[in-house]
């Protein structure tokens, strides 16, 4: 009787323990993405293709940080990180394929570090419609953060943020009022023409010469020309890297030297194209360079990409994936060991002046989802950049 | 504003001429366009990229082995791939050429990556002046290579056997085969200095428009604008075709400021309009229609 008692005793126990175990499992399995010791995490971000360069780099950048929180800490609240990065190739058909693969059979917990504007434009609504978060994206489009949406959270300013900081920086601080102005056709050049041209609006300056070229476009002389011809004192490019190397080195030729600004498509790496045609032009930065010497953040991240990626030279692009990584993580960790999207969201908007020591302050709130709003200014000068001052648009 | 305009567009122009010829050789003699064409430039200039920057070698070494790759891989294409296809119909061949490219495309990835590459020009130095008007040294080169070039086809094709040979398969290949012409040589000696020119135009076009995988393309699409304007037989016509494009690429400057974003567009539709009055293009050879 006794033994039959304890063997009843041993079945409830157990039955109990297993109901427990079970509902614990099934309110897990309730948050996509979350198990008890994993978060999975996913992006589309190009790989193959064109953008590979700037792809393969974020890719890296953000798994050296979800790798040493794994290694270091055990992961979050003992749950690992699984950051799922599929291949997009840049073309937003596959983008659309990927991001369903990615929250319908993989059943991620966010997207994080996705690359790109017109991808994450075509997948966009289906993962506001989804409640699928997203943080961290790598793009300067205006929609990424405005107007707010719940889920959406950004990093990079935005054009907003670039354009008017262009105009303002030309006009107040280097006292320019025959400002030219270069763009290229696409979305990404005409959105920033239209903030840096009511920027120049509000401060009574009209662009003396608007030039606007096809991405295609390998003829830049007559750009040039007019831009010279009409006098700008100060060109504002709004293209990308190769472009502005072409631009400079036909001024160059022309004998051409205005103060050339640009925004955050320009590096140092503009030297090697354009040479010294490339020197003193001042462009818009807004992470810490990571070669920077004696300086604690950028040697860390330097140190941990090359452990996790031995011989990859750091770069801004894996170095902002990085600090996406990072304000990922942050994130799930204020949002505590009862893991839900909701939670997360609430935990991003406490952020109050969050960095890591590489960008500026940034600050979330249930109104505000844009992320760097303050901009460094950076010359080229002697062959590698030169920090001049922060810029804080929304002071101006 | 007016004459260095025009200076510069013919700088660009010679650009474009350079590459449209090597297509037409390609065409004249094989009625193939090569849709491949800029990945092929663009792979030959990576080897002399590859010569200079990864193994430190002389620039003539380097441009002479971008040349020979051309070569090469004009015989390759033509021998390896072409030859395997012969019985398909000759729109097919378009197709294959741009598989070519596209599988040139990726390799070069593979080896050589995706970001944009500089190249050093032929000749340094300051610009010269020629009145107000500013000319780089390096478009003087370009301009005496593109007339040197063509005046070096013209003698072939006139003077020399192989160029006779290349012109009769082009008008006849039966009726050459029967004169005892080897036609698939002949091919083959096409596409290997069609794409060997490719390259050549590759290592003089890359100091100004950079290196990558894709910028070859796009001289490429003006090329074969510039081939079709000066006519797509006609080797002075490329040359032709190709400054008067680049002139008229700059002159749209006077375009109204609200249309400058159909600049592109609107050369194009010149074309068009030129190709209405005269279907052979400038230079090129009347079509005659059998009834």
């Amino acid at each position: 009787m006794l033994r039959k008692m304890k063997v009843l005793r041993w079945l409830v126990v157990s039955a109990l323990v297993f109901t427990v175990a079970g509902l614990s499992i099934a309110q897990q399995e309730e948050v996509p993405g979350v198990t008890a010791d994993t978060i999975k995490l996913g992006s589309f971000i190009a790989q193959s293709g064109a953008v590979a360069p700037i792809g393969i780099p974020v890719v890296h950048g953000a798994q050296t940080w979800y790798n040493f929180i794994n290694d270091q800490w055990g992961g979050i609240y003992g749950r690992k990180i699984e950051f799922i990065a599929l291949d997009d190739g840049f073309n937003p058909a596959n983008t659309v394929a990927v991001v369903k693969k990615l929250v319908e059979e993989e059943k991620v917990f966010a997207i994080v570090n996705p690359l790109g504007t017109i991808t994450y434009q075509a997948v966009f609504d289906y993962l506001v419609q989804n409640g699928v978060p997203v943080v961290s994206p790598h793009g300067n489009a205006v929609f990424m953060c405005q107007p707010t949406v719940h889920t959406a959270f950004s990093i990079q300013p935005n054009n907003i943020a670039f354009g008017r900081t262009l105009a303002q920086y030309a006009v107040l601080k280097l006292e320019k009022q025959k400002i030219g102005i270069s763009y290229v056709q696409d979305a990404f050049g005409a959105e920033l023409y239209q903030y840096v041209t009511d920027e120049l609006s509000k401060r009574g300056v009209t662009p003396v010469a608007t030039v606007s070229y096809p991405g295609t476009e390998t003829n830049f002389s007559s750009y040039v020309l007019q831009l010279q011809q009409a006098g700008a004192e100060a060109v504002i490019l709004l293209g990308y890297l190769a472009d502005a190397a072409a631009i400079l080195r036909e001024a160059e030729t022309l004998g051409y030297k205005p103060q050339w600004l640009g925004t955050n498509t320009i590096t140092p790496v503009l030297y090697q194209l354009a040479g010294t045609a490339a020197e003193d032009l001042i462009f818009i930065g807004f992470a810490t360079d990571p070669g920077t010497p004696y300086h604690p953040e950028a040697y860390l991240f330097t140190l941990l990409l090359n452990r996790y990626f031995p011989g990859e030279a750091p770069s801004g692009y894996s170095e902002i994936a990085y600090i996406g990584a990072q304000m990922v993580t942050d994130a799930l960790s204020i949002a505590g060991p009862d893991l839900t999207r909701e939670k997360f969201i609430q935990a991003l908007e406490t952020f109050k002046d969050w960095e890591h020591g590489l960008t500026p302050k940034i600050t979330f709130s249930p109104t505000d989802h844009c992320g760097i709003e303050a901009l460094w200014l950076v010359a080229l000068r002697g062959g590698g950049a030169v920090f001049l001052e922060e810029w804080d648009w929304t002071q101006y | 504003m007016l004459a260095q305009l025009i200076v510069s567009g013919l700088a660009s122009g010679s650009l474009y001429a350079m590459m449209a010829i090597g297509l037409i050789l390609v065409y004249k003699t094989t009625h193939i366009l090569n849709f491949g064409y800029g990945d092929m430039t663009m792979f030959s200039t990576f080897i002399a990229y590859m010569l200079l920057t990864w193994y430190k070698l002389p620039f003539a070494v380097a441009f002479l082995g971008a040349i020979a790759c051309g070569f090469l891989l004009g015989i390759i294409v033509d021998r390896g791939f072409l030859k395997m296809a012969k019985n398909a119909p000759i729109t097919s061949l378009f197709i294959a050429t741009l598989g070519i490219g596209m599988i040139l495309e990726a390799v070069a990835g593979w080896v050589w990556g995706y970001d944009t590459k500089p190249f050093p020009y032929i000749i340094k130095g300051p610009p010269v002046l020629l009145g107000s008007v500013v000319i780089r040294r390096h478009d003087l080169l370009v301009f005496a290579i593109a007339a040197a070039i063509a005046l070096l086809l013209f003698a072939m094709f006139k003077f020399t056997d192989i160029g006779i040979a290349m012109r009769a398969t082009a008008q006849n290949k039966r009726a050459a085969r029967l004169m005892g012409i080897n036609v698939g040589q002949i091919a083959t000696w096409s596409w290997a200095i069609g794409v060997g020119l490719g390259a050549l135009a590759g290592v003089l076009i890359a100091p100004i428009v950079f290196l990558d995988l894709t910028r070859m393309i796009l001289v490429m699409i003006k090329a074969v604008a510039a081939a079709v304007l000066g006519g797509f037989t006609s080797l002075p016509g490329a040359i032709v075709g190709g400054l008067l494009l680049g002139v008229m690429e700059n002159l749209t400057i006077y375009m109204p400021a609200a249309l400058a974003p159909l600049k592109t567009t609107f050369v194009f539709l010149l074309i068009i309009i030129v190709l209405a009055i005269r279907p052979q293009g400038l230079l090129g050879e009347s079509v005659g229609r059998r009834v």
